[in-house]
């Protein structure tokens, strides 16, 4: 199983990570680190070897298997995963004491923090790697579940701790919504297994229903209008986290899947017409937000959302670029995220109003950003260049309108980046301390990456090709190269260059304004909704809980009301409601009857019953009658049982209320008031709904009974007593259990009753 | 035969629902008994349309389901143990709260919660 093996070591870094973390807090950091590598390192020689699949057996009689592909897309997406995972570990170890000393907490949580991050590493190699809808969507709540954990790291803060349910709550719900397109889907086509789902899905096309729930699962990850909202209030985490999340992970887990998914795309184009919207609106909302916001993190945060609507509208219009996209925009905005994190440890400022000139305090930051800046912002000679040139490639076969959306799209980006980079490191000079070096090192390798890739597009064909023909299913003949002429892609990056610097040199002009419309604008987004709807929930789950515990009786009724109606409900839609029988009696059953006539009416008396030791009587008549029921029933073993059974609990009744306080036994009494007509209506539903579900139960008991082999079987375990035989020897470990119940239950009578004391 | 036991098995059980609605403890132990029943002669009932023998099978004969009589010893003896903690429960409910009555009970935790400053959850 070579193909599980990058797999295995990224999911071993992080209980690795633990354990060196128990040794020593700072080694865990660097074991997990090392595992990232290492895990790196397999996929790359394995990505040598080419594509291939591996298919284990899970549930074979439900046809469930566990399925992983290895092919270009998960090979780049698993690369970016490590890789940026491994550099953010990293600075993490030089981030984290400094955090944690401010937020005043131990400095062993560091470990804590190392382990949660090296999971979500492993979820989303896991993510990228699995090839079956039931396992992406696992892998996709398990991602969801850590990044929680991540968001809410500081657990002590109550705005951490709201934004990571934000997350929690917006991711999880849309990967719900992911879950139930899944199934339509497997219901649809008899399988989970992707590749078999795109072949059938070449015949018959997937169901619009389906596919709209896929797309609101991957658009919810992606942080794409409109749940947009849940990413910037993800901004509460360390930075490393945003890091992380924002280039290679969480984020890009909703994009990747659409183009995992893009087969089953392909053909629906008007769901394709509705993603390209939405990436625009996307790309648009995110670059005016990051245009106006103080916080770094936050221009950060909006410009991830306006990156990700690039992608979208790459995956929309079907684009060979799509994964290249990404994976150009990782490395440039984990190795933003990485130094605004470096600033605000070196200043302890999170605003760009707070800070300038910090260029000659740090340099090599300063550089190092600068070169990510520009790949972000699409400039020649870095990485990026290229992302935007197949964005712009992709938009130049759509006609003028998309050129246009395009080149403003792209203006604004550059916009954005200029606006950021010059309030941190240009203008008026600020001395600081120097960085530690461990915090600069990540964002010079990813910085130097940023222009290797830049300066060698060559290097990089091979990998967007690959990941290009396993999301279209076809050969790609996607070219990256620089090109010195008059094309349309150049003269629209020149365009975009000319628009951004402009905006830039504006910017005071027209920020103030602008910052106010989407102040005003803001206000009634989707995040009102999502506040409301929050708001109504928890009232009326407060209401339900009032009315629950307002009265012990009604927490009882609140269970057995809803159970019977559930049981009556099941009865009424499955097709068994035409089967009751009524049965035969004969003159021989004359006996069993009257016994349990007998039986029933002692229980009715109970209910009449005044005095306390009345009432104890009538339910030990009640199991007396039954214990003749049993005996008429040929069942003597159970009818001796229950005798003995009904005289023991007698007298231990007739013990306890001798026990009791007569005074008080006589006041319980008086002030048990009359029953309440809702009482009468719960036994009501509750008795039908049992008396039903027993009727059908009884009327389609099978002709071909366990018993009749069990009295087959008796002769074997030497025992005439068959009965006897199926309690020691047959389930014996039942008898065992019920054995321990009742030995718990003896122990809990005598240790209660030896209490001395009120409490 | 089966209408006539799955009636019981009802009868028995809206009984038990009802006690156990009671506001005095030592009903709703009555009535926890009583559902206890009516779920030992649910199990049984399976047995009721083809009893014969229990002990010293003659092949040929009809014979009561055995598992059937072994998973109703099961449920009563299990039945029988708790019923018999709850008693004891009753009992020790009795001794530090001072009454048999749930509402009262219900009282003491709101006011204990206050007291201690939890507040009522929500």
């Amino acid at each position: 199983m070579p193909l599980l093996l990058p797999i295995l070591l990224a999911l071993a870094c992080a209980p690795l990570a633990y354990v060196a973390g128990r040794w020593r807090p700072g080694a865990s950091a660097w074991v997990g680190a090392s595992g990232a590598v290492a895990s790196l390192v397999a996929l790359g020689w394995e990505l040598t070897l080419g594509p291939a699949r591996l298919v284990l057996p899970w549930a074979p009689t439900w046809g469930l298997s566990l399925e992983f592909t290895r092919d270009g897309l998960s090979g780049l997406y698993a690369v970016m995963a490590l890789s940026v995972g491994a550099l953010v570990v990293l600075y993490s170890r030089a981030y984290l004491p400094h955090h944690l000393e401010e937020k005043g907490r131990p400095a062993r949580d560091e470990v804590r923090f190392h382990v949660l991050l090296l999971s979500f590493m492993a979820a989303m190699v896991l993510l990228v790697t699995v090839d079956d809808l039931l396992l992406l969507f696992v892998a996709l709540d398990l991602t969801t579940i850590v990044s929680y954990l991540l968001i809410g790291y500081d657990r002590d803060d109550p705005e951490s701790r709201a934004a990571a349910l934000l997350s929690l709550v917006l991711t999880g719900a849309t990967s719900v919504v992911f879950f139930a397109g899944a199934m339509t889907l497997g219901l649809q086509y008899g399988t989970f297994s992707l590749p078999l789902v795109f072949e059938r899905a070449a015949t018959s096309p997937a169901s619009t229903g389906a596919l709209v729930c896929l797309a609101v699962g991957a658009l919810g990850k992606s942080a794409q209008v409109p749940f947009h909202f849940w990413l910037p209030r993800a901004m509460a985490a360390p930075t490393p986290v945003s890091s992380y999340l924002h280039s290679a992970a969480m984020v890009a887990a909703g994009v990747f899947l659409l183009q995992r998914l893009y087969p089953l795309f392909a053909p629906a184009l008007a769901v394709r017409d509705g993603l390209l919207a939405i990436g625009f609106l996307s790309m648009t909302v995110g670059s005016l937000l990051a245009l106006v916001a103080d916080p770094f993190k936050r221009v950060l945060a909006y410009s991830t959302i306006a990156q990700y609507g690039y992608a979208l509208v790459l995956v929309a219009l079907g684009s060979e670029g799509a994964p290249f996209y990404v994976a150009a925009h990782a490395p440039c905005k984990a190795a933003l995220f990485l130094t605004v994190g470096a600033v605000t440890q070196v200043t302890g400022k999170k605003k760009l109003s707070e800070v300038s000139g910090l260029r000659h305090s740090l340099p090599v930051l300063a550089g190092a950003s600068a070169v990510a800046a520009a790949g972000l912002a699409a400039l020649p000679l870095t990485v990026g260049f290229f992302k935007d040139e197949v964005f712009f490639h992709a938009l130049v076969q759509r006609g003028p309108a998309f050129m246009a959306a395009g080149l403003v799209g792209a203006g604004l980006t550059l916009a954005y980046t200029l606006r950021l980079w010059w309030g941190l490191f240009g203008g008026k000079r600020q001395d600081v301390p120097a960085a530690p070096r461990l915090l600069v090192a990540p964002v010079v390798v990813l910085a130097g990456s940023v222009l290797a890739g830049g300066i060698l597009p060559g290097l990089l064909v091979e990998p967007a090709r690959a990941a290009a023909s396993a999301m279209r299913g076809e050969p790609s003949t996607l070219a990256l190269a620089y090109h010195l002429d008059a094309r349309a892609e150049n003269l629209l990056a020149v365009g975009a260059w000319a628009l951004g610097a402009l905006l830039f040199a504006t910017r005071l002009a027209w920020t103030p304004g602008l910052a106010r419309v989407l102040e005003v604008v803001s206000r009634f987004g989707p995040e009102l909704g999502y506040r409301r709807l929050l708001h109504l929930l928890d009232r009326l789950s407060t209401w339900l809980h009032e009315l629950e515990v307002r009265d012990l009786r009604d927490r009882v009724a609140s269970v057995l009301v809803p159970t019977g109606l559930l049981g009556l409900t099941v009865l009424w839609v499955t097709p068994l409601r035409h089967r009751f029988l009524p049965g035969t009696v004969g003159w021989a059953d004359l006996t069993l009857v009257m016994a349990l006539v007998f039986a029933s009416g002692a229980a009715l008396a109970t209910l009449r019953a005044r005095g306390h030791m009345v009432l104890v009587l009538l339910i030990s008549c009640v199991g007396f009658s039954l214990a003749m029921v049993y005996a008429f029933a040929a069942a003597p073993d159970v009818a001796l049982t229950s005798v003995l059974v009904e005289s023991v609990f007698t007298l231990l009744f007739a013990g306890l209320l001798a026990l009791l306080p007569s005074r008080r036994l006589e006041r319980a009494q008086q002030e048990a008031q009359k029953p309440r007509g809702r009482d009468r209506i719960s036994a009501g539903i509750a008795g039908v709904s049992a008396f039903l579900l027993s009727w059908s139960a009884l009327s389609h008991l099978q002709a071909d009974r366990v018993g009749t082999q069990t009295v087959k079987l008796a002769e074997v375990a030497h025992s005439p007593n068959v009965v006897a035989a199926v309690l020691t020897d047959f389930r014996g470990l039942d008898t065992v259990g019920e054995m321990s119940v009742v030995v718990a239950a003896l122990l809990g009578v005598t240790s209660l009753l030896r209490l001395k004391g009120k409490r | 035969m089966i209408l006539i036991a799955s009636l019981v098995v009802g009868l028995l059980f809206a009984c038990g629902v009802r006690m156990v609605l009671e506001r005095e403890l030592v009903r709703v132990a009555c009535g926890t008994v009583l559902l206890t029943n009516s779920s030992v002669l649910l199990i049984l009932a399976g047995s009721f349309p083809e009893r014969g023998e229990a002990v010293n099978v003659q092949p040929g004969f009809p014979v009561t389901d055995p598992v059937l009589q072994s998973l109703a010893l099961t449920a009563i003896v299990i039945g029988f143990a708790v019923s018999a903690l709850l008693l004891t429960l009753v009992h020790r409910t009795q001794r530090a709260h001072g009454s048999l009555r749930t509402d009262r009970l219900v009282e003491a935790e709101l006011k204990r919660a206050h007291d201690t400053g939890e507040g009522t959850p929500g």
